[in-house]
């Protein structure tokens, strides 16, 4: 294999992973864009607290 | 919850924390009659199910009735930090879940008592959840708080760059949260907690325009009785738009489920 074919190559795996990690580090808002629709999304929350004194009723 | 989960297609289930409990006045309790229709679903109930049970655990039956029902996370508050270094060490190691706090670090060698947040996958959307712990009303030489504004302020952006949407997660009052999340950009949704704030729908903020809701108008004995609902679309861009929240009460309507009650009659033995 030839010089210029072998940094073609190398070349040519840095852009993959550099395309492979950019999906991984899109940030807000920036992720797959036109691919994906909205969701609808529940968010069940709870919370527990002592820290008041009022006695069950 | 399971309900739910054959109902909702994505979902999301947090607690704000202040989940367990080291030592509890059992006066005035009702019946555990009385208990048995709420009390298998929110774990926060299993205080009130068998005081005895629950000061001999410290915990450990909440955080195993929590990794039942695959909470996705939990802020750690004041009472978790109230457990004591050992304990709470011990909670941490069995929660299936992540305990957040990206504001309370061990006293000693100053690392992060829990993660400072955590990346949840929802379907092709990546969820960036916060944890923030209120101060103690007491002193905990264990543990060192720092403000929750400014660690808020230096993370946001890092969780931005990883995301999709941002939640926060704590114990911080209703106020103090909506005060927070008005003052620093990025957050799309604060989930709060303390009791006599309920408000009765989802309030966005007037200049960020962050989400803030509150799940229950918890007070002793009544804790876990309310779960906050959230409804919202995730557009494109991460943003949350129309919302629709209620304040669900559990009752004796809800059947108990088997695999909890199972659990929670093993602590008992």
């Amino acid at each position: 294999m030839s010089r210029s074919n072998s940094l073609g190559i190398a070349v040519l795996l840095a852009c993959l992973l550099l395309t492979g990690c950019a999906g991984e580090l899109a940030g807000k808002g920036s992720g797959p864009g036109g691919a994906r629709e909205p969701i609808e999304l529940v968010i069940l929350h709870t919370n527990d607290n002592w820290g008041e004194s009022e006695p069950c009723g | 919850m399971q309900e739910q989960r054959d109902l909702a297609k994505y979902l999301l289930l947090l607690d704000t924390g202040d989940a367990l409990v080291a030592e509890q006045d059992l006066k005035g309790l009702p019946p555990e009659d009385d208990m048995a229709g709420w009390s298998d679903f929110d774990t926060g109930d299993g205080p009130y199910m068998d005081g005895n049970l629950e000061r001999q655990m410290w915990g450990e039956d909440i955080v195993a009735g929590m990794n039942l029902m695959g909470y996705d996370a939990m802020a750690i508050g004041p009472l978790e930090l109230g457990l004591g270094a050992e304990m709470l060490r011990q909670r941490l190691d069995e929660a299936e879940f992540p305990m957040l706090s990206a504001n309370v670090l061990w006293s000693g060698d100053q690392t992060l008592v829990g993660e400072p947040y955590t990346i949840v996958q929802i379907g092709q959307y990546r969820i960036g959840v916060i944890g923030l712990t209120r101060y103690p009303n007491d002193e905990l030489a264990d543990y060192a708080i720092l403000e929750p504004k400014e660690v808020l302020v230096q993370l946001v952006p890092e969780v931005e760059e990883q995301v999709d949407t941002v939640i926060l997660l704590t114990n911080l009052s209703y106020r103090s949260a909506m005060e927070l999340v008005e003052a620093v950009p990025g957050i799309d949704l604060a989930v709060a907690a303390l009791p006599r704030q309920l408000p009765d729908r989802a309030v966005r903020t007037s200049r960020t325009r962050a989400l803030v809701v509150t799940a229950d108008q918890a007070l002793p004995a009544h804790s876990g009785r309310r779960v906050g609902r959230l409804v919202v679309m995730v557009g494109r861009d991460g943003a949350l738009s129309r919302e629709t929240w209620v304040s669900v009460a559990m009752g004796p309507e809800i059947a108990d489920d088997p695999d909890m009650k199972a659990l929670l009659d093993r602590f008992r033995e």
